[in-house]
């Protein structure tokens, strides 16, 4: 088996050695792996969200952003008066990060979405109402250059387990913050009280009030740790990419994508989706072009929908 | 205890639940019967907090929860056993259990509750939602009580079980009330039931009170004639 | 933009990068087009690396997409035994290259040419320097990465520690010797002193827009008007010898003369200038054999 998809692949890269062609391919493995790390996190808070409450919050590009601008602050505080710390600030910036998008979305649930459950269509326009008055404020406050965290050293360059082969170390970062995260909400969701009140308000809310549980508190947390959790995803982005006052919007579509196709709102459903989505888009980016990926990935994605409206993991949850 | 007073409940333009009031003292049990659509359901669920009442107090153990959150009600000391069970399907046993525990002053699941529910116990860890009616009856009277209520608020009970364990759920309840110092409101159409846990019957027609009964007097004939279509 | 000055016959002096095919008596281009930026910079890298392979970058729009279509003729019609192999482009504001650098890995190109704007740019960046790709490692293979879209600017968002050894074709750097830049550099670190504290940052299009205005003021005064007909009428010529980047002129095609320039990369977000065009480089929007 290996023999022969080696002697196929030696047929399409017929000018490299097999060694190069290996080092390649571990990398480009790498690549998808990372993409799909990527595409977890941006999805991972908006899933929350979307599960608990079928709110889907079109500002969730500018929660990462704000927690992207958090780290920042971060990086520049640090350097400028205690550049001894530098060399760690990362782990403080991502807490400080995920705190200022939960204590934001939790005012923005106070004040704004609580008023618009069971209006789908209006809560959908607020959130796009909210993500424009957050990006002209970062615009106001940051200033409308790109600009980027200063990462410590232990964060750039790459591993390189052989000749020619290449780690990127951020990469590797990107997966373990993305697998320690699912992970912790996974565990809060299955093992802990708080995940039980979402769990049994999302199944029967009025059931839940009736037994005693705070379904109103539980939707605000709820929306405000969906928002946190964007942030840290923020904050893990300023290690491979720029911050802007609009960065947010480009994360918009491929979140959006991620979370309907992954079945809206199961968190399993995301895990697939991101993995499916990232693997398909970086293999056919490796073996036709960027652009063409994206839209034979759109196509794909649309298809599926087209044959599967609710996604690949639907809720079995009857409302 | 319990105390509703000029209670009136609608469905947007119309009105379910008219003008209607009644009391109920500490420990006794009031049943409220009536037919099919005469607005129990709307009853019990606009006093658990489901549905917001138009206007009227309900008043438990002093304080008016009419205007309170369904939690605050149950903080209140209400405990509600729905129609239909509604069990958290995916939930397990366990989980469902712990759900009640929410408001109650011990977050953990007391000795009582499986020496007197011993099938929950043994069923601990399946979902809710594969449970039988009769089970799945239990774990909702389980559910409602670990809060610790000083009302319990149950609609209809016995709808879908079979009849022989009927008795048993009627002993159950009695002896529930006995252990844990219970007041109760119960919906029922079933006679026989009601009189074996019922010490007042009230009948209800259109939303309001047309009969009412000590359990020591009840004229079952008339009763059945208001149960009948 | 350019229909809306033509009907209120209004008069726009407009600096960025932009791909030609386009001239208009209502518009001065104080930047360079895409022919003085691009055919230069390619005969010098190879020339001066001996480059014969060109893997092509992009952001995806318009002026990336123009200048790789006449970055591709030059090298294949114009450059001896070159070849382009390997174009690419990215979606604006993309930041995933990993797999764009990959096949870069594979297809070993001697020079890595470039147009990647905006957000995009720190990724693309950061993410090289992550899979082992720096000017020190190009250098060591005799490779070569040369831009057209990085300026100070962008380095200051990118961090200069990601690009230092890589290479930009433009016409005007921070770091260009000679007096006029020097006072000019000077007297905007003096004039955004309580925003920059000294350190502003001046890149291409920061130059070429600041060229606008004084190109106006002596148009106006050669033809003693403030008129649009008669400033358009009178640009063709206009000399501007106080510029930054040395010396310009409008060309009849309402175009500057300028010179193009190579500068290399350094930690600290400047440019060491490599080279410079012997002579001043005539616009050209309309490159026969180029589109
Ligand atoms: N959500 C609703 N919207 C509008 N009308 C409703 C709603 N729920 C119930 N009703 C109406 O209110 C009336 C009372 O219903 P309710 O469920 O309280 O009756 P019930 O006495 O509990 O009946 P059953 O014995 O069948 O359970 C009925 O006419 C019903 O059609
Ligand atoms: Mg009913």
């Amino acid at each position: 088996m290996t023999k022969i998809s080696a002697a196929i692949l030696l047929a399409m890269f017929g000018a490299y050695t097999w060694d190069e062609l290996q080092v390649v391919l571990i990398m480009q493995g790498f690549a998808g792996i990372s993409l799909f790390s990527i595409f977890l996190l941006m999805a991972l808070g908006m899933a929350i969200i979307f599960g608990q409450m079928k709110v889907i919050n079109m500002a969730h590009g500018e929660f990462m952003t704000l927690g992207a601008y958090a780290t920042v602050v971060c990086s520049y505080l640090s350097e400028t008066y205690a550049p001894g710390l530098f060399h760690w600030y990362f782990p403080v910036a991502m807490i400080v990060a995920f705190g200022a998008a939960f204590v934001l979305g939790f005012l923005v649930e106070i004040s704004i979405i609580r008023f618009l459950y069971k209006r789908p269509l209006d809560t959908l326009l607020a959130t796009w109402g909210l993500s424009m008055i957050m990006q002209e404020t970062f615009r106001q406050v940051a200033g409308a250059r790109e600009t980027s965290a200063t990462m410590p050293d232990w964060l750039m360059g790459s591993w390189q387990p052989a000749e020619g082969l290449d780690i990127p170390i951020n990469g590797m970062f990107l997966l373990g913050v993305s697998v320690l995260l699912t992970a912790a909400i996974t565990i809060n969701m299955y093992y802990s009280r708080a995940g039980l009140r979402v769990r049994a308000t999302v199944m029967n809310r009025d059931m839940a009030g009736a037994v005693g549980i705070n379904t109103r508190l539980t939707d605000r947390l709820t929306f405000a740790l969906g928002c946190g959790v964007a942030g840290v995803a923020g904050c893990a982005f300023t290690t491979v990419g720029s911050i802007s006052p609009t960065a947010g919007s480009q994360y918009i579509v491929d979140t959006f994508m991620v979370v309907v196709f992954g079945g809206a709102g199961s968190i399993v459903g995301t895990i697939i989706a991101a993995f499916t989505i990232a693997q398909a888009q970086s293999i056919l980016e490796f073996l036709l072009s960027g652009v063409l990926a994206k839209v034979f990935v759109l196509l794909a994605v649309v298809g599926v929908l087209m044959i599967r409206p609710q996604g690949l993991i639907a809720s079995k949850i009857r409302k | 205890m319990l105390e509703v007073k000029n209670l009136c409940v609608s469905y947007g333009e119309s009105i379910i639940i008219r003008d209607l009031s009644f009391s109920v003292a500490k420990n006794e049990t009031l049943a409220i019967m009536g037919r099919n659509g005469m607005g129990k359901t709307t009853l019990m669920k606009s006093m658990i907090g489901m549905i917001r009442a138009r206007s009227g107090s309900i008043t438990v153990d002093g304080k008016d929860v009419a205007k309170l959150d369904s939690f605050q009600r149950v903080k209140a000391g209400l405990g509600f056993v729905p129609q239909g069970r509604q069990i958290f399907s995916a939930l397990t046993v366990e989980e469902n259990i712990r759900t009640g525990l929410e408001t109650a002053k011990v977050r953990k699941i007391e000795d009582w509750v499986y020496k007197t529910f011993p099938v929950l116990d043994e069923m601990k860890n399946r979902k809710g939602g594969n449970l039988s009616g009769g089970q799945q009856q239990q774990l909702a009277i389980a559910r409602a009580l670990v809060s610790g209520p000083k009302v319990l608020l149950l609609d209809e009970p016995t709808e879908g079980i079979q009849p022989s364990i009927i008795k048993d759920i009627a002993r159950t309840l009695n002896e529930l009330k006995r252990l844990r110092d219970l007041t109760v409101v119960v919906s029922e159409q079933v006679l026989s039931f009601t009189l074996e846990i019922a010490d007042r019957l009230i009948v209800i027609e259109s939303g309001a009170i047309v009969h009412e009964d000590p359990r020591s007097s009840v004229d079952e004939a008339v009763i059945s004639r208001y149960l009948s279509v | 933009m350019l229909p809306i000055f033509e009907k209120e016959n209004g008069m726009l002096y407009y600096p960025t990068f932009y791909e030609g095919l386009e001239a208009s008596k209502n518009v001065i281009y104080t930047g360079q087009e895409a022919t003085q930026q691009i055919l230069w910079g390619l005969d010098w890298v190879a020339k001066e690396k001996g480059a014969k392979t060109y893997f092509l970058v992009g952001s995806d729009y318009i002026w990336p997409r123009t200048s790789m279509k006449i970055a591709r003729i030059h090298i294949e019609k114009h450059l001896k035994d070159s070849k382009v192999v390997g174009e690419e482009f990215k979606p604006l504001g993309d930041t995933d290259f990993k797999t764009l650098i990959n096949k870069i890995k594979l297809a070993k190109p001697d020079v890595i040419y470039t147009a990647i704007v905006g957000g995009s740019n720190v990724s693309w960046y950061k993410q090289l320097k992550a899979a082992g790709i720096t000017g020190e490692s190009l250098a060591k293979k005799n490779q070569t990465m040369l831009t057209i879209s990085t300026t100070e600017d962008e380095i200051r968002g990118i961090g200069g520690e990601n690009c230092e050894g890589f290479y930009a074709c433009m016409k005007y750097f921070q770091s260009l010797p000679g007096d006029n830049n020097t006072k000019f550099v000077a007297a905007f670190n003096e004039m955004y002193k309580d925003k920059y504290k000294g350190n502003a940052v001046v890149g291409d299009v920061t130059q070429a827009a600041y060229l606008g205005p004084w190109l106006w003021k002596a148009t106006v005064e050669k033809a003693g008007s403030f008129d649009i007909d008669k400033i358009a009428e009178a640009s063709e010529g206009i000399e501007y010898k106080e510029a930054p980047e040395g010396y310009v002129k409008i060309h009849k095609n309402h175009h500057l003369w300028s010179k193009a320039r190579i500068g290399k990369m350094r930690a600290d977000g400047q440019f060491d200038v490599v080279a410079e065009s012997p002579e001043l480089i005539e616009p050209n929007p309309f490159p026969e054999g180029y589109k």
